[in-house]
């Protein structure tokens, strides 16, 4: 007997990176004084999760294809989001290689990691094309999303049911 | 030729060729976007209208307990009295600014009249507020007439500048956008300043730039000025209110009431001329 994601549990990682990069706008329509998208980034922490939990649909093309759409979405430069996700999913990727992944400290920590250079990618490119930004925003931001991460983890570990894998016989 | 063994197939090449991809899309993007700007604009046309698709329903069921509630409330009724009540404050608005530019009032009227000729109402189909930019897209682009620059408006109110213009659709830099910077004009004496947009205060602007131990007013209006040769003088963007000073530290905080709510904007109206 194998333990074994559905199809449709390996797309729901994918389609969960896709609404919350669209949830901006969807949260826009009820409110723009709701400034939730100051303190976290929940688009690198799904991609970080689905890529450490080796989701299928979870790869440097797909990194790349969502990180133009957010750009696209945004209105910065193209490529400045796919150069923050590719770069998540690498060091995620190489988390769960080097078999960590039962040690939850050493996932943060590596989490920590992806998230500065991620941010620091962001803002060199913000940065270089003379695009305004509030630093002090994005350090909140940062320090929001890697602070949240064992939330999320819990969630989507434990609490979402399609997560919970099924079983099939060989 | 087996797929797996295909060059793209080949893991360090794929993501050294991705990373470049997403380099040189940056570059192009901020630098040379001469040779990116067809690209970009499809892509953003497609994203766009795509977006709008998969957050309709989204959004239509989570206005269901809204609508619920505009049945239960009468909202037609209310919805009534408020566009009369904004119909009365844009007349007031009009003829205060009318009253403060009488040396200049024929100049203003006939443009009030060429604004009016020359307007695209146009659809927000997405509404975008992120850490790093506060925008709208509208489904007006640039086979539609519009440009880069051109003035949005709503309930003859400035709400925010074209930024980008693609072929179907457009993005409009709202007013709190942290690259906004609008020159404009203040209270009766007309004192010039620029009102930039800053999420880092509650109010999401500033007014810089004014003159120094320049008081402002409580029901101060602010107007468009036409000082940086893109938009025209005498647009409405709101009023100063709650004005407080502090003597000691001489800085004061005041607040900016705008005709209209961002959040409940479905349409806008596009200055072209």
């Amino acid at each position: 007997m194998i333990r074994k994601k559905s199809d449709h549990q390996e797309f729901l990682g994918i389609a969960l990176v896709l609404l919350s990069i669209l949830s901006t706008t969807i949260v826009a329509q009820f409110s723009l004084d709701l400034n939730l998208y100051k303190f976290f980034n929940t688009t690198y922490l799904l991609i970080y999760f689905f890529t450490f939990n080796t989701y299928k649909y979870f790869s440097f093309f797909s990194m790349f294809v969502m990180g133009l759409i957010s750009d696209s979405i945004s209105g910065i430069p193209f490529g400045t989001s796919s150069l923050a996700y590719m770069t998540i999913y690498k060091i995620a990727f190489f988390q769960e290689t080097i078999k960590l992944r039962t040690v939850f400290l050493s996932e943060w920590i590596a989490l920590g990691t992806a998230l500065f250079i991620a941010y620091t990618i962001v803002l060199i490119t913000l940065y270089l094309s003379g695009a305004s930004f509030d630093l002090v925003i994005h350090m909140y931001n940062f320090i929001g999303s890697f602070v949240l991460y064992p939330f999320i983890w819990f969630i989507l570990k434990f609490l979402l049911p399609k997560y919970n894998k099924r079983k099939i016989n060989d | 030729m087996n797929a797996n063994n295909s060059w793209f197939q080949q893991s360090n090449l794929r993501i050294f060729f991705l990373l470049f991809l997403a380099c040189l899309f940056i570059y192009l993007d901020s630098f040379n976007q001469k040779y990116f700007k067809s690209t970009k604009a499809i892509i953003n046309d497609v994203v766009g209208y795509s977006s709008y698709l998969i957050t309709w329903p989204i959004k239509e069921v989570l206005n269901i307990p809204g609508y619920v509630i505009n049945i239960a409330t009468l909202k037609k009724e209310d919805d009534y009295l408020r566009i009369l009540k904004e119909e009365k404050q844009k007349l007031i608005s009009d003829n205060n600014f009318l009253m403060q530019e009488n040396q200049k009032i024929q100049r203003f009227v006939q443009e009030e009249k060429t604004y009016q000729n020359q307007t695209i109402p146009a659809k927000v189909i997405l509404k975008v507020n992120k850490i790093t930019t506060s925008t709208m897209i509208i489904n007006k682009g640039a086979r539609d007439g519009i440009k880069i620059g051109n003035p949005v408006v709503k309930n003859n109110n400035l709400i925010g500048q074209i930024s980008e213009a693609n072929y179907k659709s457009s993005r409009v830099m709202l007013l709190t956008d942290i690259n906004s910077n609008i020159p404009v004009l203040i209270g009766d004496l007309l004192v010039q300043g620029i009102l930039q947009g800053d999420p880092s205060v509650k109010r999401k602007f500033n007014i810089a730039y004014l003159p120094k131990d320049f008081k402002l007013n409580s029901r101060d209006n602010i107007y468009t000025s036409d000082i940086d040769g893109i938009l025209k003088q005498g647009i409405v963007v709101g009023k100063i209110s709650d004005v407080k000073y502090d003597g000691n530290t001489k800085k004061q905080s005041y607040k900016i009431d705008f005709n209209y709510k961002l959040h409940q904007i479905d349409y806008v109206s596009v200055f072209v001329n």
